[in-house]
């Protein structure tokens, strides 16, 4: 656990002091809001969860909720998906 | 957009998957590849979602793994559009036939113009056609090329001085120039005839004029044969001189013949090979050796395929292989001397007016140099040397007053 850590302190200070995208040295989501009407997730773990009115995709670290209406997965890809509908919300929800 | 194009060229299916553990399904078919997309949520138990029609083998072992139940719903591109075509095979038939029937109709004759023809040698021309298979109807790729045509028509149409044969779309155009009646001859002015070249009178036939020569007599070039000039001496007339005067005349030629001569002469075997173009690529139709003979001339006979006013990239290409034989024979000597005797013989008749006879031929000399014959031959010739020479008769005039006067003077 403590290598862990101390590799994520590591990687945030990288991610401080280069010019280098945090999404890419960090492995965290690049999320794409297009209005209400379209959002882009980049970098996901896979579905959890998919209805009409909620998108729950797994991350490296945590859940991604979306709430919303008329939810279409227009494309979805190992590490990519686009949403379509009326995006009400989005919400993260943190690992314990 | 490069996916909907592949959606349509190879096909996808909506469908409907029936399951408690969807979400895991979806996971596990991005993970192997599998495209998926425009997913919607039904029911708790119900999803439908897109896919490649290639993809839906690779569903299965998946949709064992994770329980899920596929129902197809729709099916769309080409694939599809194909099987439901099969399905009604005759509208296949029907448009394929359709295209044939246009194929063979754009590549027909369909008319033969003849411009500049009399109705006599027009029909003339058209049962030279038709000998050649060339009429209304006949399959384009099929014919000779226009410039056989050409060559076989003005070979046979003797009346013809010119034929152009040319192509427009279906249409073949034959033009043709003719030869025109002999005109009358013009109103020359007075003039005499002269001699071309040194030689002794045999005959002489007058038309008009006055004959100023006799037979046996010696003539040198541009002595007068035929005067224009008739009548008195006090009150001359003036006429254009005409008439033949032969003559002999006498011809030194050297020819040279190789004894040992090769020819080449056709077997009678020929080879003929039928071709398709594809975008300049050969794809043989009839005939697949490479090298049918040993010695060969080939003739090559390329026609393009039309489809309607579109010249397609394929042509039809028809190869015909001669074989020749080169066979070497050496010549004796009085073999090869006839051969240069009747050679040196045309050749000297090629050059002299139409009607002259060669009346004796001799060798003076004959000699074998490097493997040639070597000859000198002397020829007598009868021909015609007379040529017209036209004069003023007023300068003709004073000239005989001139005469006149000198004579009185001497007398």
């Amino acid at each position: 656990m403590a290598s862990r850590k101390w590799k994520n302190q590591l990687k945030t200070w990288f991610a401080n002091h280069t010019d280098l995208p945090s999404d890419i040295v960090l492995d965290l989501p690049r999320i794409t809001l297009i209005g209400q009407l379209h959002i882009y997730i980049e970098n996901h773990r896979g579905v959890l969860a998919f209805s009409n009115d909620e998108l729950r995709l797994s991350l490296e670290v945590g859940q991604l909720l979306i709430h919303g209406h008329n939810f279409v997965l227009k494309t979805i890809l190992p590490e990519e998906i686009l949403l379509e509908g009326t995006i009400q919300k989005v919400e993260f929800i943190e690992s314990r | 957009m490069k996916k909907s194009w592949n959606e349509k060229w190879f096909g996808h299916v909506t469908v409907i998957i029936k399951g408690r553990l969807i979400e895991p399904f979806l996971n596990q078919a991005v993970r192997e590849g599998i495209e998926i997309w425009d997913v919607k949520r039904i029911n708790e138990q119900k999803i439908e979602c897109a896919i490649m029609l290639r993809d839906v083998k690779a569903l299965k072992p998946l949709l064992k793994k994770t329980e899920c139940r596929v129902h197809f719903k729709d099916r769309y591109g080409l694939p599809f559009v194909l099987q439901r075509l099969m399905s009604r095979s005759g509208i296949v038939i029907g448009i394929l036939l359709a295209f044939a029937i246009i194929f063979i109709l754009s590549n027909m004759v369909w008319a033969i113009n003849i411009n500049g023809a009399d109705p006599k040698v027009e029909q003339e021309i058209q049962s030279i056609l038709k000998k050649k298979h060339i009429h209304v109807g006949s399959l384009e790729f099929l014919l000779p090329s226009l410039n056989s045509i050409e060559t076989e028509l003005s070979s046979q149409l003797n009346k013809v001085t010119w034929v152009g044969v040319s192509k427009h779309g279906t249409t073949y155009r034959i033009d043709v120039v003719q030869k025109e009646l002999p005109k009358k001859e013009k109103e020359t002015g007075p003039r005499d005839l002269v001699a071309t070249k040194e030689g002794t009178i045999q005959r002489v036939y007058v038309e008009k004029g006055q004959s100023m020569v006799e037979p046996d007599q010696v003539v040198q070039k541009g002595d007068t044969l035929v005067s224009g000039t008739i009548g008195k001496t006090e009150d001359p007339g003036f006429v254009s001189a005409k008439g033949k005067v032969i003559a002999e005349t006498w011809y030194h030629s050297t020819t040279e013949v190789p004894l040992d001569t090769s020819y080449q002469t056709y077997t009678g075997s020929t080879y003929t090979k039928h071709q398709l173009t594809l975008f300049g690529w050969d794809a043989p139709l009839w005939g697949l050796k490479s090298k049918p003979f040993d010695k060969y001339k080939k003739e090559v006979n390329r026609k393009k395929l039309h489809f309607l006013f579109w010249d397609l990239p394929i042509s039809y290409k028809k190869t015909e292989y001669r074989e020749y034989d080169k066979t070497s024979r050496p010549l004796t000597e009085t073999e090869a001397l006839t051969i240069g005797k009747t050679d040196a013989k045309n050749h000297l008749l090629a050059g002299l007016p139409e009607g002259s006879k060669v009346i004796n031929e001799k060798v003076r000399t004959k000699r074998i140099k490097d493997g040639k014959l070597m000859l000198t031959i002397f020829f007598t010739v009868h021909e015609d040397i007379a040529e017209p020479r036209s004069f003023l008769p007023k300068e003709r005039k004073k000239e005989i007053e001139k005469k006149n006067e000198e004579e009185e003077e001497s007398q």
